[in-house]
């Protein structure tokens, strides 16, 4: 569990605090999505929950060390692994195989067992048997999945998304969720998604909205849909359907918050 | 300015141009026409040429094969290049501007308005000046900071990091339009973007299109985002552009999409599916106009 305690930060030489007084607990297997506009301190919170930044107050204990301890930030930063907007910050290897090794060996993972790591981590992105391909060879997609193999590898207990999809195309993105969901199922990990798209998040456990950095709610999906001035409010828009959804609900027309594309042709029918 | 590519061809390699190879090139066989304050937007996969072709217009590489022409003329010309040193180096390029991906990644000076303010002092060597040099610059800065929301007094002097991902892509936008360009391209600009920003860019992009006549020219992924603002839709596949045309057009041909594993898009499919219960709307993306069309159907077979 990593817990967040009364945590405030502010960057140094900037006169605004970017995270004010949060407190947060994140249990283990959850997958909790941090969604908020531009400015309101989601990527400084997750730079804070894995060591990268220590916050000025309050606390943070990823289970149970505290982020502040040098003797155990190394153990923390092999608990809590991010993978960042732009995959071309994160990959070092020059083949796909050369970049997840490259984490493996600095964590001392044992050299006999690296080769069925790599492969079982490529399998489990989708891009197995490409362990000789060059990275350069790989579209956006591929890199942001390959960014997500090489992080996986380290068998991290927290999983952080941050803008992972902002890059890619439709179809990669759609891919890179499909993968997400997949990697779900093993429960002893915890993901948190940070994103600006409401449609990523549906199906989390919990959403955390972040404004000027404080928390404005914490809400399941399906709760926090019925708001949808507090979503805009936090510079979130609905997604399509249920935008309309929303708008029918307002005319009395009872429709599912998340509907398809067929249960509001349906509602025509009545 | 016109835009006009005549059978335009690009390797970033050397190709052997006497054995013509189809897939020695990154862009082939490009023709378009892109006439002064349109709006038009581009779409296709990761590596389908993008980036590529904007970059061709803007001028930063020029076509291995095929024929650029800006306001009728060939900036690649040999006599043309030599026309244009004399009158001060200023080319047809100049009234392009260009907003990379990413475009905060490029930010470089100490105050968010000296990095406005590089474009426009460069450009004081060139222009014939009708004022001093120093407030011809504050001024475009001033109305280029105007357009990207970014007039609070708290910008203009602090520095361009310590301001969050959102803002910085503001300013790095405000750079490009303090050149006040004629043409307007933007790769990807909404990426990252909060729902606040991505409204607010794009008000900004139709004013400069309708109230100034500049052509808009919109890299995106976001098939969505076409079909709510652009009028005109470049399919590009492969290095070539597939299809050219209305986007509301376009993006209803399903099979083509499928063929080019390009998704069907939700505002388009729902406004088929409504169009079969004689429900037609404007603008499938507008999601108050789409429900209260489904009201207005509603209350109408309820008598």
């Amino acid at each position: 569990m990593i817990r967040i305690e009364n945590v405030s930060y502010q960057y140094p030489f900037s006169d605004r605090q970017v995270i004010r007084n949060i407190t947060l607990e994140i249990q283990k297997g959850e997958h909790i999505a941090i969604l908020g506009a531009n400015g309101s301190g989601k990527s400084t919170l997750t730079r804070l929950l894995n060591g990268l930044l220590f916050p000025q107050t309050g606390s943070i204990q990823v289970d149970g060390l505290l982020t502040t301890n040098s003797k155990t930030i190394g153990d923390i930063r092999r608990k809590v692994q991010i993978v960042f907007q732009n995959p071309d910050n994160q990959i070092v290897g020059t083949t796909l195989e050369e970049d997840i090794r490259f984490g493996l060996s600095n964590i001392g993972f044992p050299i006999e067992e690296i080769e069925s790591q790599v492969n079982h981590v490529l399998k489990l992105v989708g891009l197995e048997g490409q362990q000789r391909k060059s990275v350069h060879a790989l579209s956006g997609g591929e890199k942001q999945k390959l960014a997500l193999a090489s992080v996986l590898a380290l068998s991290p207990q927290y999983l952080i998304l941050d803008e992972a999809t902002a890059m890619l195309d439709p179809g990669s993105r759609r891919q890179f969720l499909q993968t997400i969901q997949q990697i779900r199922s093993d429960e002893q990990r915890s993901i948190v998604t940070v994103t600006h798209y409401f449609d990523e998040v549906v199906n989390v456990d919990r959403i955390v909205l972040l404004k000027e950095g404080q928390i404005e709610r914490i809400a399941e999906p399906q709760q926090l849909i019925q708001h949808p001035e507090v979503l805009e409010a936090c510079g979130v828009e609905l997604p399509y359907l249920p935008a309309i959804a929303q708008q029918l609900r307002t005319i009395g027309i009872k429709v599912n918050p998340f509907p398809t594309i067929q249960e509001l042709v349906d509602v025509l029918c009545r | 300015m016109q835009i006009i590519l005549q059978s335009v061809y690009f390797s970033y390699d050397k190709v052997n141009k006497k054995k013509f190879k189809y897939d020695d090139y990154t862009v082939k066989n490009i023709n378009m026409h892109i006439q002064q304050g349109e709006f038009i937007a581009i779409a296709g996969h990761s590596g389908s040429g993008k980036s590529t072709l904007i970059q061709l217009i803007k001028g930063l590489f020029s076509p291995t094969e095929g024929t650029l022409l800006l306001a009728g003329e060939n900036p690649w010309d040999r006599q043309q290049r030599r026309c244009t040193q004399q009158k001060g180096n200023k080319t047809q390029f100049d009234s392009i501007g260009l907003v990379f991906q990413y475009p905060e990644h490029q930010l470089f000076a100490a105050t968010v308005y000296e990095d406005i303010a590089f474009g426009p002092t460069q450009q004081v060597k060139q222009e014939v000046l009708d004022r001093p040099a120093e407030q011809w610059v504050q001024e475009r800065v001033k109305r280029a900071m105007q357009k990207m929301n970014l007039e609070d007094e708290r910008f203009q002097d602090s520095n361009p990091f310590d301001l969050s991902g959102g803002e910085r892509r503001r300013v790095a936008i405000a750079g490009v339009l303090a050149a006040e360009p004629q043409i307007l391209i933007l790769d990807e600009p909404t990426a990252g973007m909060d729902h606040f920003a991505r409204t607010s860019l794009f008000q900004t992009l139709h004013q400069l299109n309708q109230q100034e006549n500049v052509t808009i020219i919109l890299v995106s992924h976001r098939l969505e985002e076409i079909l709510a603002h652009a009028s005109r839709l470049m399919l590009m596949g492969d290095g070539q552009i597939l299809r050219d045309g209305d986007p509301r057009k376009l993006l209803a041909d399903f099979a083509f999409l499928e063929s080019i594993q390009m998704e069907k898009i939700e505002p388009m499919q729902f406004s088929i599916a409504l169009a079969e219960f004689g429900i037609s709307v404007q603008d499938p993306s507008n999601v108050s106009e789409v429900s209260q069309a489904i009201k207005n159907y509603l209350t109408a077979t309820a008598r």
